[in-house]
C-alpha cells in the first residue's frame, strides 16, 4: 500500500478543531482563522491527490527510525525532569544516559563528561545569564 | 549620528569578536549552523544590551558562513546548507594535499564577499526603508504573503508542500486572542497560548529539538587528515593571495550573493549553487573549465563570497520591511522584536543609529573574520571530530534553556516539543521547515493589516488587488512561481535524462 505522508493530515486536523473551536463567532474574530483554515484544507488536500497519483512508491523521503523515538523519548524526559528534580539534577542524569545510549559504556569518562557539561551549563545559565530555570518540585536548592 | 554609529560599533568590537569567533567555531560542527547557534544564544542575547546583542548577531552571522567551509574542505561533511557547494571544489583540493590553501580561499572570499556586501547593504537599506514608509496595509499584506508563498515554494521541491507549510505557519500564527475582540482561538484550553504561540518555542522545536534528534539517529565518524602543520599558515596565507588576484570572480559572485540574499526564501545555498554555476560558465578556457570538480580554487571564491554576501543581502527586507527571507534572519527578528525594537520600515526613524549601526557592524565584522578566522582554522578543525552525541547533548540543553528563558514558563518547553515532532515530520516528509516558522511570524503581520486594509477599502477585498504596489507584488508572486516550476521542471527532466 502507499505511503501517505502525514503532515497533511496533521496540519489538515488542527485546522478541523481550529473551526469547530470557534464556529459561529463574529467575521473580525474568526475570519482570518476561517482564510487560513481553508487555504490549509486546499493545499492540504491538492498534497494528498499528488500523493495518491504519483508514481512513485512512497513519498516520505526517509521512514522515521526507533533511534529518533528514543532520542525524542529523552528530550520528554529532560523536560519532565527539569520541573520534578529541578534542572542542574535532571541535565546531570539525561546528558548521561543520553551519552550511554549513544554509545560511552567507560563509567569514570561518562561521568566526567556529563558532569562537565551540566557544571558548564549551569555557570553560563544560571550564574552568568541568571536564567531562573525550573528547580524542581522538592524546592530551591535541593540539586543545586 | 556619524559619530553615535561609529561609538555603538566600537563599543561592541568584544562582542563582534565574540560573535565571529563561535560564528567560525559552530560553522564548524556539522549540525549547529547559524539558527541553531542563535537558539542556544537565545538566553544571552535577550539579557546583553539591545546594541551589544544585534553587533553579536552580526559578527556570528559572518563567522558562521566561513565556519562552514572548514568541514566542507577537511571532511566533505559541510557545516551549513551552503558548504556543499565549498565541498565539491575544498574536498579535492584537500585530497591533492592543498587543505591550507583551500581554507585560505575560503577564507579571504568570505571577508571580503561580507565587507563588499556589507557597504551595499549599508547604503541600499535606507533608500528601501523611504519607499517601504509608503506602504500602507494592503501593500503590508500582499508583500508579507509573497514572502511566505515564496519561501515555501523555494525551500521545498513541491510548491504544493512548501506552500501547505507556510499556510500551516498562518493558522498556528493565529492561535491566541483575537486582536479586534478578544476571542480565544485553537488554543486547546491552554491560558499560556492566550497571547499567542511563543515563536522561540516554536523555532526551538522545529529547528533545534529537530536537529537532536537527528544527530542521534545518525552516526558520523570523522576521521581528519587535513590537521595543521607547520606549513599550514604560509598554505593559508597563499590562499588568501590567490583570491585578490582574481577580482572578477569575487566581484561577480559577491553581487549575486547580495542580490539572492534580498529575495525571501533564498537561502546561501541558492546564492553559492547559482555563483559556482556562473563560475563555471563564466570560465577562461575550457581547460580551467574541466578542472572544475577536481578541486578548482575558483568554485570555492565563487562559493563562499556568495554564501557570506547573501547573510548581508538577507538583512535588507529584514530591517526594511519587518519580513525575513530565512531562518536566521528570523532569529535575529526575534531577537529585535524581544527587545521592543519596531522591525519594519519606522526602525531607520525610530532608532537610526541602532539601525545603522547593527549595518555597519558587517564590514567590521568581516576584517575581524581575517584574524580571527587565520587562527581560528586551528582550533576549528579539531572540533569538526566532536562526536555528534555531545554535539546534541549541548544543543539539547541550551535550546530547551533558550525555550524557557523567554517567557520564564516551564510550559514553553514542553510546546517546542511538540513544534519538535512537527518539525522532525516535516523534516523526514519533504516539507520546508523555514516556510512554516516564517508564517509562524508573520501570522500577527497578515492578520491585522488583512483587517486594517479591509477597512480602508470599506470591506471590499478589492483593495488587495486593484491598487499598484499590489499589483505588482502579486504579479511578482505569479511571474516567480512559473519561472520556478519551470525550473524545476527542467532540473527535474535533466535529471531523468541523465
Amino acid at each position: 500500500m502507499k505511503r501517505i505522508a502525514l503532515f497533511p493530515l496533521i496540519v489538515s486536523g488542527y485546522a478541523i478543531y481550529y473551526v469547530a473551536d470557534v464556529f459561529g463567532g463574529k467575521f473580525e474574530t474568526v475570519g482570518y482563522g476561517f482564510l487560513c483554515v481553508a487555504l490549509v484544507l486546499l493545499l492540504a488536500s491538492l498534497n494528498l491527490a499528488q500523493d495518491v497519483t504519483s508514481s512513485e512508491p512512497s513519498l516520505v523521503r526517509q521512514p522515521a527510525t526507533w533511534r529518533g523515538l528514543y532520542a525524542f523519548a529523552f528530550l520528554a524526559l529532560y523536560a519532565l525532569g527539569q520541573v520534578t528534580f529541578g534542572f542542574a539534577m535532571a541535565t546531570f542524569i539525561v546528558s548521561a544516559g543520553f551519552l550511554w545510549w549513544q554509545g560511552y559504556r567507560q563509567i569514570g569518562k561518562l561521568l566526567v563528561l556529563s558532569g562537565a557539561t551540566t557544571l558548564v551549563a549551569y555557570v553560563i545559565l544560571i550564574e552568568i545569564l541568571k536564567v531562573p530555570m525550573p528547580e524542581g518540585l522538592l524546592g530551591p536548592g535541593t540539586f543545586l | 549620528m556619524i559619530w553615535d554609529v561609529l561609538y555603538i560599533v566600537f563599543q561592541g568590537l568584544p562582542f563582534i569578536a565574540a560573535g565571529v569567533f563561535l560564528g567560525v567555531i559552530a560553522g564548524a560542527l556539522p549540525g549547529f549552523g547559524a539558527s541553531n547557534t542563535l537558539v542556544i544564544l537565545l538566553p544571552l542575547t535577550l539579557i546583553l544590551p539591545v546594541e551589544s546583542a544585534l553587533v553579536m548577531v552580526i559578527g556570528l552571522f559572518v563567522g558562521v558562513r566561513f565556519g562552514g567551509a572548514t568541514p566542507a574542505i577537511l571532511i566533505n561533511v559541510p557545516g551549513t546548507a551552503s558548504g556543499a557547494v565549498t565541498a565539491l571544489e575544498g574536498y579535492p583540493m584537500r585530497k591533492k594535499g592543498q587543505a591550507g590553501k583551500a581554507l585560505g580561499i575560503a577564507l579571504q572570499a568570505s571577508v571580503l564577499g561580507s565587507a563588499v556586501s556589507g557597504i551595499v547593504a549599508l547604503i541600499a537599506a535606507p533608500t528601501i526603508a523611504q519607499v517601504a514608509l509608503k506602504f500602507s496595509a494592503p501593500e503590508i499584506f500582499a508583500l508579507a504573503f509573497f514572502s511566505i508563498a515564496m519561501v515555501g515554494q523555494i525551500a521545498s521541491d513541491n510548491m504544493v508542500k512548501g506552500w501547505l507549510a507556510g499556510a500551516g505557519g498562518l493558522l498556528i500564527g493565529s492561535i491566541g486572542v483575537d486582536p479586534m475582540w478578544g476571542i480565544e482561538r485553537g488554543t486547546f484550553g491552554f491560558i499560556e497560548l492566550y497571547d499567542g504561540i511563543p515563536v522561540i518555542a516554536a523555532l526551538v522545536g522545529l529547528y533545534a529539538v529537530t536537529e537532536v534528534i537527528f544527530l542521534a539517529e545518525t552516526k558520523i565518524k570523522t576521521t581528519v587528515n587535513g590537521t595543521p602543520h607547520k606549513g599550514h599558515l604560509k598554505e593559508l596565507w597563499s590562499g588568501c593571495v590567490y583570491v585578490i588576484k582574481r577580482p572578477v570572480d569575487l566581484v561577480r559572485s559577491t553581487l549575486i550573493g547580495t542580490f539572492i540574499g534580498a529575495l525571501p526564501g533564498a537561502g546561501a545555498n541558492i546564492a553559492s549553487f547559482i555563483s559556482y554555476q556562473q563560475a563555471v560558465t563564466f570560465s577562461p578556457s575550457p581547460e580551467d573549465q574541466k578542472k572544475f570538480g577536481e578541486g578548482n580554487p575558483r568554485g570555492i571564491i565563487a562559493s563562499e563570497a556568495a554564501d557570506n554576501a547573501n547573510a548581508s543581502g538577507a538583512l535588507v527586507p529584514m530591517m526594511t520591511l519587518g519580513i525575513p527571507g530565512s531562518a536566521s534572519t528570523a532569529v535575529m527578528l526575534l531577537i529585535m522584536t524581544a527587545h521592543g525594537l519596531n522591525v519594519g520600515p519606522t526602525l531607520f526613524i525610530e532608532s537610526p543609529v541602532l539601525a545603522y549601526a547593527t549595518l555597519a557592524a558587517t564590514p567590521v565584522a568581516a576584517l575581524m573574520l581575517f584574524v580571527i578566522g587565520f587562527f581560528g582554522t586551528f582550533a576549528a578543525v579539531r572540533l569538526v571530530m566532536v562526536p555528534p552525541a555531545i554535539l546534541a547533548v549541548i544543543i539539547m540543553i541550551f535550546a530547551l534553556a533558550g525555550a524557557f528563558a523567554a517567557r520564564y514558563l516551564a510550559f514553553d518547553i514542553g510546546l517546542a516539543l511538540v513544534f519538535g515532532v512537527i518539525g522532525y515530520i516535516m523534516r523526514k516528509e519533504g516539507y520546508p521547515v523555514q516556510a512554516m516558522l516564517i508564517g509562524v511570524i508573520l501570522a500577527p503581520v497578515v492578520e491585522s493589516n488583512f483587517f486594517i486594509g479591509l477597512r480602508e477599502g470599506f470591506g471590499s477585498p478589492l483593495i488587495f488587488v486593484t491598487r499598484p504596489i499590489t499589483l505588482i507584488i502579486w504579479g511578482l508572486l505569479i511571474a516567480s512561481t512559473i519561472f520556478i516550476a519551470k525550473k524545476k521542471r527542467s532540473a527535474a527532466k535533466r535529471l531523468e535524462s541523465s
